[in-house]
């Protein structure tokens, strides 16, 4: 059974602080979880490669039993695993989100005025400087975030590594209990 | 807590607001596919654009270029007049062929009347015309599936399963409608065309394979999906990250399904 390591708890409690609780959640569940064997790339690119074939699947009928138990991240490594997991995270979640911005944008860019005699027609209002803007939308109300808000993001994400790397190096230091 | 780690967050997330919803970073990666996807379908010659929740088109001098993505709740189909202020859509056409609507985050509606998200789907356009004229929960498979998963720990055994099982639920073979109140027997309702690949088919196979079902992972899949997945006709495809070769082969999967089908 995996063991939390009370120093991440200090994470914890910064990302929850931070408004990032669904990072918390992940935090903890990664822990619970453990390392998992990984299904090799080898046997998913079988897999892609046989999907896309008109081949019948074969019923096997021999079940293959998985016998690898997941392993639990070791106490004195989830302080590391969680700073990289945070940071990691973030990171992704911002590059997916600016080459996402550039692709809506370029797709505006390249639409012809009407694609078709039913389209319905659109109060155009000129040539704009202005860029698509993710909207989240939900009940609270709307999120929005434009390039600039994500170029601003990433721009301090250095601020973030450094101290995400000066918390691991204290807490390394930290007795474990 | 941690000062220097919060002032750094609190910067990150006081700039892009989305991060700080519970499923911010999951909608920002089914973002990043879609528009992948888009990127390729125009890239290998088709037309594509942005589509509000009203019908009308994203052009480039407009005023109002927001993509909307919804939050909250699944749901389904907004109807056109509640305005142009919920999920926007991507568009693509071959030519003068029909239209598909690529849909992020809708609710499908299975034989057991029970709804399943699909994260990323794609309809026939009419699907779309028809739904938005009342808004409402399509019944039925989405013609290409897509699950997307960005969180850190592999894909398990269940992941693949259940969205296998939600697959089967939204088949609607030719069979099922004898108990069904549709007038035609299609794959999707309503609005599907009147065309052989529309129309319902006599085995789950035959579904399987006209239709294109894939999990879309960040991280990687732990050992023992890939038979699964491959049985059912669902392509794994791990480490889907910007500008990685992954994405490159995810995209290519999708043009080329497009390209024979659309």
């Amino acid at each position: 059974m995996a063991i939390l390591d009370p120093r991440v708890l200090e994470l914890i409690e910064t990302l929850v602080a931070a408004r990032l609780d669904w990072l918390a959640f992940e935090l903890i569940e990664g822990i619970r979880l453990g390392r998992l064997p990984d299904e090799p790339e080898e046997a998913l690119a079988a897999a892609r490669q046989s999907v896309r074939s008109n081949a019948q699947p074969k019923a096997r009928g021999e079940p293959h039993v998985l016998l690898e138990e997941p392993k639990p991240i070791p106490a004195d490594e989830q302080v590391e695993w969680a700073a990289a997991y945070v940071e990691e995270r973030l990171d992704a979640a911002l590059e997916q989100l600016q080459a996402s911005l550039e692709t809506l944008d370029f797709i505006v860019e390249a639409t012809i005025e009407r694609q078709d005699p039913q389209d319905v027609p659109t109060q155009a209002s000129g040539k704009t400087d202005q860029d698509v803007t993710l909207v989240l939308l939900d009940l609270e109300g709307e999120r929005k975030s434009s390039r600039d808000d994500v170029a601003g993001a990433r721009d301090n994400f250095s601020t973030l590594h450094a101290a995400l790397a000066e918390w691991t190096t204290r807490a390394r230091g930290q007795a474990t209990t | 807590m941690i000062p220097a780690v919060q002032t750094a967050l609190n910067t990150i997330v006081g700039r892009v607001t989305t991060l700080d919803h519970a499923s911010g970073a999951g909608r920002i990666f089914e973002l990043f596919v879609m528009t992948s996807l888009a990127r390729g379908l125009r890239d290998a010659g088709f037309s594509v654009w942005l589509q509000r929740s009203d019908g009308t088109i994203i052009h480039p001098g407009d005023a109002d270029r927001r993509f909307i993505q919804r939050g909250g709740a699944p749901t389904g189909v907004s109807a056109a007049s509640a305005g142009p202020s919920n999920a926007t859509v991507i568009g693509f056409r071959w030519g003068r062929r029909r239209k598909w609507e690529i849909w992020n985050g809708i609710q499908f509606a299975g034989r057991s009347a029970a709804t399943h998200e699909i994260d990323i789907s794609i309809v026939p356009g009419s699907v779309g015309t028809e739904i938005r004229k009342a808004g409402g929960i399509p019944v039925g498979r989405p013609r290409v599936a897509i699950e997307c998963k960005d969180v850190g720990t592999s894909g398990s055994v269940d992941e693949m399963r259940a969205f296998i099982a939600r697959l089967y639920d939204v088949t609607l073979l030719h069979a099922h409608h004898r108990h069904m109140h549709f007038p035609d027997a299609r794959a999707l309702h309503p609005g599907s065309p009147n065309e052989p690949k529309h129309r319902a088919i006599v085995t789950y196979w035959q579904e399987n394979r006209r239709t294109k079902n894939i999990i879309a992972r960040r991280t990687g899949f732990t050992a023992g999906t890939a038979p699964l997945g491959e049985y059912h006709r669902v392509e794994p495809h791990r480490d889907i990250s910007v500008g990685s070769s992954t994405v490159d082969e995810l995209v290519s999967s999708v043009v080329n399904w497009a390209g024979r089908n659309a």
